[in-house]
């Protein structure tokens, strides 16, 4: 699911907070759920809202859970925290990704806070890139990008390996940090002779090779996509395949950018990858 | 364990390790029971924190939470200052 988010000037911190929760927690889904201060006309839905994999999980703290796409053993969380900033002014402010959660307590378990300071901004159709808030939900990632505030980031399904294997509570999910290609795994696995043990991982991600832009034999261009990797030098950089991330040639497009393949849309981040929205 | 090891296990983002020196109640998951400890001792939920134990005891990660508890001892803040010793070296080379 892609929604592309767009607001008025107009917009207030009640409003801001109001349409990026009721979007995750999938009680928007098309642009009549939106608020008085979303620009409606400019903004848009498509797709469907991951319905069997997000839950809200306290309202009153924004914490979601989310089961992982492909191996539904395992369940990850995350909390979003907005500041009272005035309208346009409005923020959210952090983005924490969690191993567990205790309902009881709404206390979560193994996070680590991401500062990612997201503002609404005014649609402009005349800018030269008019833009707003683009947010993707579908069963292996929840990613956001904002033009305007220069951030893009999100919540993406982790592939097995050894260590996944051997340390079954080691996270297969991570925050990736998708303007500046780096991530974090909150909860990781590390190998150090008798202080092994669970920590936070970050590093940054990595590819098998750069693609480039080729053409078929109608002419037609056809945008390379390879897999993205995390791996941190802690794990004796065991890797992980990263879900519906791809990496892209070297500036082949602009930030926000979206194409098709196979029908399935992918939208471009700014460090040259691509996020499938289906 | 030093500072230069937690920092290797850690990473070099900002942050704070501190030590647990409570106790865990019987029957009681430590992760839970120490979050929440931490979480009491920030005086919010709203808090971010990696409970593991590495080694002989109960450590605790956080990026953005600061707590003044007897039962949280700060090990270390993240990162570590660059050593000095080399920069004075450099200088010494430099100087004719």
């Amino acid at each position: 699911m892609l929604v592309k988010y767009r607001m008025l000037s107009t917009i207030s911190n009640a409003n801001f907070k109001a349409d990026i929760i009721g979007i995750l927690d999938g009680t928007i889904t098309s642009t009549a759920g939106l608020s008085a201060g979303a620009d409606i006309a400019n903004s848009s839905f498509v797709g469907t809202y991951p319905t069997s994999q997000l839950t809200k999980v306290n309202a009153g703290t924004y914490t979601f859970s989310k089961i992982h796409g492909t191996d539904n053993t395992y369940t990850h969380y995350f909390r979003l925290t907005f500041d009272a900033g005035v309208g346009l002014s409005a923020k959210m402010t952090t983005f924490t990704v969690a191993q567990g959660y205790t309902s009881g307590t709404d206390t979560l378990l193994n996070s680590v806070a991401q500062t990612v300071d997201v503002s609404p901004n005014t649609y402009l159709s005349s800018n030269q890139f008019p833009s707003g808030i683009n947010i993707v939900l579908n069963s292996k990632c929840i990613w956001f990008s904002s033009l305007t505030s220069g951030k893009s980031f999100g919540l993406f399904d982790l592939g097995n390996n050894g260590i996944t294997s051997t340390y079954a509570t080691n996270m297969k999910m991570a925050y990736i940090n998708t303007t500046l290609g780096t991530f974090n795994i909150p909860y990781g696995y590390v190998l150090s002779g008798g202080a092994s043990g669970y920590t936070s991982l970050t590093g940054n991600l990595t590819s098998s090779t750069t693609p480039t832009l080729m053409s078929n034999a109608a002419g037609s261009a056809i945008i390379v996509e390879n897999p993205a990797f995390v791996a941190a030098q802690t794990q004796g950089y065991a890797a992980y395949g990263v879900s519906n991330l791809f990496k892209l040639g070297s500036n082949m497009m602009a930030m926000d950018s979206i194409y098709n393949t196979s029908g399935t849309r992918r939208i471009v981040a700014a460090a040259d990858y691509a996020i499938v929205t289906e | 364990m030093t500072p230069e090891k937690l920092q290797e296990l850690f990473g070099t983002e900002v942050g704070r390790v501190y030590a647990y020196t409570g106790g865990v109640p019987n029957d009681t998951d430590p992760q839970v029971h120490i979050t929440e400890s931490f979480a009491t001792a920030a005086g919010t939920n709203l808090i971010d924190c990696v409970v593991t134990n590495l080694g002989s005891g109960w450590l605790v990660y956080t990026r953005n939470t600061t707590v003044t508890n007897d039962e949280f001892m700060l090990l270390v803040e993240l990162p570590l200052p660059e050593p000095e010793i080399e920069e004075e070296q450099q200088e010494q080379e430099g100087t004719p």
